[in-house]
């Protein structure tokens, strides 16, 4: 291509700013879609690739199986590091823990991800200090080291080494500044201490006792994971609390299979664990499949603004015809000729990529937020100028059949203006690439629907308690049963304006905090059953009654931890229990502790409407979950609560929550994909109304004599419009074809992850198809308007 | 059964005005056969067009059979010209999407008339003008005489009462120039109207009554014998 082209092109942009305009705009669109998704795509595939030697660093995974819901944790027994160690089968291995506590600067509380490590996690990650002595920071029992931006956080500006930070009551000195963890790792931390560190409550007993933590292990070159693995494994069974579990009554219903199955897990493989993506914290995790899916979406994206580009050049090489002509009759050869036509081409995508490359950069924030992944690292110079690079590939590809027709115009058919238009095999492709446009779009905004109808349903669906003027707030987990803990909710109780304050062990809806009862059930076994620790108001404040007999006297002791004034159950805990029907329980002692049941309470919905119900046993305890029914705002219950809160919890920071964003939350992932989805849908729809838009503009002029002779031939304006209409509907038809079965798959399938699903049968796949058609319809109004004014007398002028 | 009174039009272009017709007074009965003839840029195709309800004339009157078109709409012309004024032309217009069939069936397909009456119609017409055996080609591999009989047959298979031929042997050989122009006799030697433009002086021979026209004006009104 030589430059000269490049001007022509230039130019000929310069001649028609609409076309130009609209052309690089959509193309600017998907450019940016792409570079986008495919930034998230590279963000999965890089996934710890900071960390030295990925594939042998591993952490350690655990799946206890005595749990009613085993499900694999980053999270295993502390003495499994020593036993690594010992094997002399790994260079290193750390451990890593959270501590619960905000740190303190002056009177500035911040919740930070505080954690404790060993001083080997500098060489196990090849970390160096930006500032300070990382050393010093780890083995110092006052040391600390903060983040480039953990620092920021407590100190804004000012700079951070040396200064005096406190955690608790411990004062801990910032004696390493480090850089920020990359987004995409594993390993995630603002601040660090070492496992001496006086802030570290457990530091005495965590490796003499049964504490667990996240270890990670640096694999000797040539070291089997699989033999290591079985180290730990054996290691892990004869620990003596395993070995309680195993020789207990839960060992029986092992049926030989480990207490705690171990395995090894590469930081290299961790973002696509399988495992750890259908666990609890699967939302930190991908699927291998939806980022395949999603880089589609990119691609298709892109390739739905190339067919428009396609459209509009091919329209207007047709009609650059006497042009091509005279070019052809001066001598220009098909080389020169396909050069010119590449050349705009290229020149065009060029131009949309720089342009899409702006509009990602502005649309990165919004973009992170949808995925809820920190993508900044996206925009480097390498990944910009393959961006560029791939412009050139898709200019190529997208001015070749363009060129294609350039290279086929008949000179003296051209110079004379009579017809040359493309073949019929050239009408087809771009009626193909129209359909799947429009089966692109329609299958989009079906799913989009049906997802946004779901989510709406799921996050309004009755979670069993009345969420009306429900607050939840925290308090600190320890503190739970403790004085201060019971002058708080004391004092929360007098608060002007405030109806009732109870307690529960987790938040209805949040899938954090569990407790596990073994109980024996009444043909001897034992089951396990998940256990809720609640007031003993906790039924009575939220409205709440029982199916059968009754619920806690809210006089008794919340301290009673004998269960003396009876337990509950749900009715599937007293199915479970062997109970012939769940009235049958009431009254009936529990066979482990004879506990009374005095109730069956009703089913409420703790996990949503993603999972089932499942057998629950209440039981009167302390609880750190508040539960608090005011007309107040949560702005306005902050201001009464705060002072409340710093009196009896100096250390720990207020957070309040209403019950009904407590529940959103929880399809919080849903309400993104739908976000995904909308966006796209929007962006395909645009696209396809914009194909059958220039569609229309070729078919009306392509089609003027055949217009033109219906109507002297006495065709109304209606009929011209039939016509037309009838060529676009099959267009629109096709596409609804390929389109709605595969959004009806896709929405089946997600609706499968529920338990309850809103009513979408049919409807979504309806919408979607009016909304084509309305859009279709919208689109070629314009042009079917020409063409119905178009006088006969033309027919005489041709 | 067409009569035109001081007829003129004018097209405007910009602040350049043309007058194509200037003050014409004509009237052709019924089973005539004119030939209009004249010089390039003459006005021969804007008369045409106002004869044929394509174009409304800018001041004068047009009666057709007996109707004062004048300030109708296109909407009513329309009407008025289904079925009752064929069409043919130099360049065939035929769509090369249609057969031969489709192409000559559009004559009947906004007149209301039944599906099977128009297939009995169409291949009448077409084997009447020796094309039957084409009905189901394109247009594009019939030979330009078969494309024009192909045209006729349109232009007639409505019945219309007037056939407006706009130079319909431009486009031919001698041969094939020939024999269009004895379909056209014997079409108004059958009763239909014809009114062609021609350049050819031999061709217009043929025609009962002749139009010359020069800027505008009808300069030659001519009866010819049979």
């Amino acid at each position: 291509m030589m430059l000269r082209d490049f001007r022509i092109g230039w130019r000929l942009l310069l001649q028609q700013p609409a076309y130009s305009l609209v052309v690089i705009g959509g193309l600017a669109v998907g450019f940016a879609a792409c570079f986008l998704l495919f930034g998230y795509v590279a963000f999965c595939l890089n996934f710890n690739s900071s960390i030295p030697d990925n594939g042998r660093v591993v952490v350690v995974k655990q799946r206890i199986n005595v749990f009613p819901r085993p499900e694999w944790q980053l999270w295993a027994l502390l003495s499994l590091r020593q036993v690594a160690r010992d094997s002399g089968m790994v260079d290193e291995s750390i451990m890593m823990k959270d501590i619960d506590m905000p740190l303190r600067v002056g009177t500035e509380l911040r919740a930070m991800d505080f954690r404790v490590t060993d001083t080997a996690f500098r060489t196990l990650l090849n970390v160096h200090e930006l500032q300070g002595d990382l050393q010093a920071a780890l083995t110092q029992p006052d040391g600390l080291a903060l983040t480039h931006s953990g620092a920021a956080k407590l100190f804004g500006s000012q700079s951070a080494l040396g200064q005096s930070v406190q955690a608790g009551d411990v004062t801990l000195q910032v004696r390493a500044i480090l850089p920020d963890p990359a987004a995409n790792g594993s390993l995630q931390y603002e601040a660090l201490v070492g496992i001496a560190s006086s802030a570290w409550p457990a530091r005495e007993t965590a490796f003499t006792g049964q504490d667990r933590a996240t270890l990670f292990m640096k694999l000797k070159p040539g070291a089997s994971a699989a033999t290591l693995t079985a180290l730990l494994q054996d290691a892990s069974e004869r620990a003596p609390f395993n070995q309680r579990m195993k020789r207990g009554s839960l060992g029986k219903r092992l049926n030989g299979r480990n207490v705690a199955d171990i395995s090894l897990l590469p930081l290299r493989d961790a973002y696509f664990d399988e495992d750890m993506a259908a666990s609890r914290t699967g939302e930190r995790y991908g699927r291998r499949s939806n980022v395949i899916a999603l880089a589609a979406g990119g691609l298709l994206i892109l390739l739905l603004a190339a067919i428009n580009y396609v459209n509009l050049a091919t329209v207007r090489t047709l009609r650059r015809q006497r042009e091509i002509g005279l070019r052809k009759l001066l001598g220009a050869s098909t080389g020169q000729l396909v050069r010119q036509f590449l050349s705009e081409a290229v020149l065009t995508t060029m131009l949309a990529a720089l342009l899409g490359l702006m509009l990602a950069w502005l649309l990165l924030p919004t973009f992170s937020d949808l995925l809820n992944r920190k993508l900044d690292g996206i925009f480097t110079p390498l990944h910009c100028a393959i961006a560029l690079g791939f412009s050139i590939v898709i200019g190529l590809w997208a001015g070749a059949y363009p060129a294609w027709l350039a290279q086929h115009a008949r000179p003296a058919t051209a110079l004379t203006g009579r017809d040359n238009s493309e073949t019929i095999a050239g009408l087809w492709l771009r009626r193909v690439l129209t359909v799947l446009q429009f089966g692109s779009a329609m299958a989009l905004s079906a799913g989009t629907m049906a997802v946004a109808w779901q989510t709406w349903y799921a996050s309004h669906a009755s979670p069993g308690i009345d969420v009306n003027r429900l607050l939840v707030l925290d308090m600190p987990f320890d503190a739970a049963g403790k004085p201060a803990a019971d002058a708080f909710l004391d004092q929360l109780r007098r608060l002007p304006g405030v109806d009732a304050v109870s307690s529960i062990s987790e938040a209805v809806g949040r899938d954090g905090f569990k407790l596990t009862n073994i109980i024996a059930a009444r043909d001897g076994g034992e089951i396990s059953i998940e256990a809720k620790q609640v007031s003993p108001n906790w039924f009575d404040a939220n409205g709440l009654h029982a199916v059968y007999g009754q619920t806690f006297n809210p006089r008794m002791d919340p301290h009673d931890d004998k269960d003396s004034g009876g337990v509950m159950l749900n009715a599937d805990a007293a199915i479970a229990l062997g109970y012939a029907t769940p009235q049958e329980a009431v009254g009936q002692p529990l066979p482990t502790g004879g506990a009374q049941i005095i109730g069956i309470a009703p089913d409420i919905r703790y996990q949503g409407l993603h999972a089932p119900a499942k057998a629950l046993i209440y039981r009167v305890r302390p609880a750190s979950v508040v539960m608090l029914r005011t007309s107040a705002s949560v702005e306005q219950a902050y201001d009464m609560i705060a002072p409340l809160w710093r009196r009896n919890f100096p250390n720990a920071i207020l957070e309040i929550q209403t019950q009904q964003r407590i529940l959103a939350d929880r399809y919080a992932a849903d309400a993104r994909l739908m976000r995904i989805l909308a966006i796209s849908s929007l962006t395909a729809i645009a696209l396809a109304a914009f194909g059958i838009y220039v569609l229309s503009a070729y078919s009306v002029q392509r089609s003027r004599r055949e217009i033109v002779l219906r109507k002297l031939h006495g065709a109304a304006g209606k009929d011209i419009a039939l016509m037309l209409a009838r060529e676009f509907s099959v267009l629109v038809a096709a596409g609804a074809i390929i389109g709605l079965p595969l959004a009806a798959v896709a929405t089946q399938r997600y609706l499968a992850s529920y338990t309850e699903h809103a009513p979408v049968g049919v409807w979504t796949l309806a919408a979607a198809l009016l909304l084509a058609i309305l859009v279709a319809l919208l689109a070629t109004t314009r042009h079917t308007l020409t063409a119905m004014r178009m006088s006969p007398a033309l027919a005489l002028k041709d | 059964m067409l009569k035109l009174v001081g007829v003129s039009k004018v097209h405007q272009a910009g602040e350049i005005q043309t007058t194509a017709l200037d003050r014409i007074d004509l009237e052709i009965e019924a089973g005539e056969y004119v030939a209009i003839t004249g010089p390039s840029g003459c006005g021969k195709s804007t008369m045409l067009g106002i004869l044929g309800l394509l174009d409304v004339p800018t001041r004068g009157e047009y009666w057709f059979e007996g109707q004062n078109i004048a300030g109708w709409s296109e909407a009513q012309l329309n009407k008025l010209r289904r079925g009752r004024i064929g069409f043919i032309f130099q360049s065939f217009n035929l769509i090369e999407e249609l057969t031969v069939f489709e192409n000559v069936e559009l004559a009947l397909e906004y007149n209301g008339t039944p599906a099977r009456e128009r297939r009995e119609r169409v291949t009448a017409m077409l084997n009447k003008l020796g094309v039957g055996h084409r009905a189901g080609h394109r247009p594009s591999q019939l030979s330009g005489g078969q494309q024009q009989r192909v045209a006729i047959a349109r232009a007639l298979v409505s019945g219309p009462a007037v056939l407006l031929a706009d130079e319909p042997t431009g486009n031919l050989d001698s041969a094939h120039g020939d024999e269009v122009m004895r379909l056209l006799r014997d079409i108004n030697a059958e009763g239909t109207t014809v009114v062609m433009v021609t350049h050819s002086p031999d061709h217009a021979a043929q025609a009962s009554r002749t139009l010359n026209l020069l800027d505008g004006r009808v300069m030659v009104d001519a009866l010819q014998a049979a």
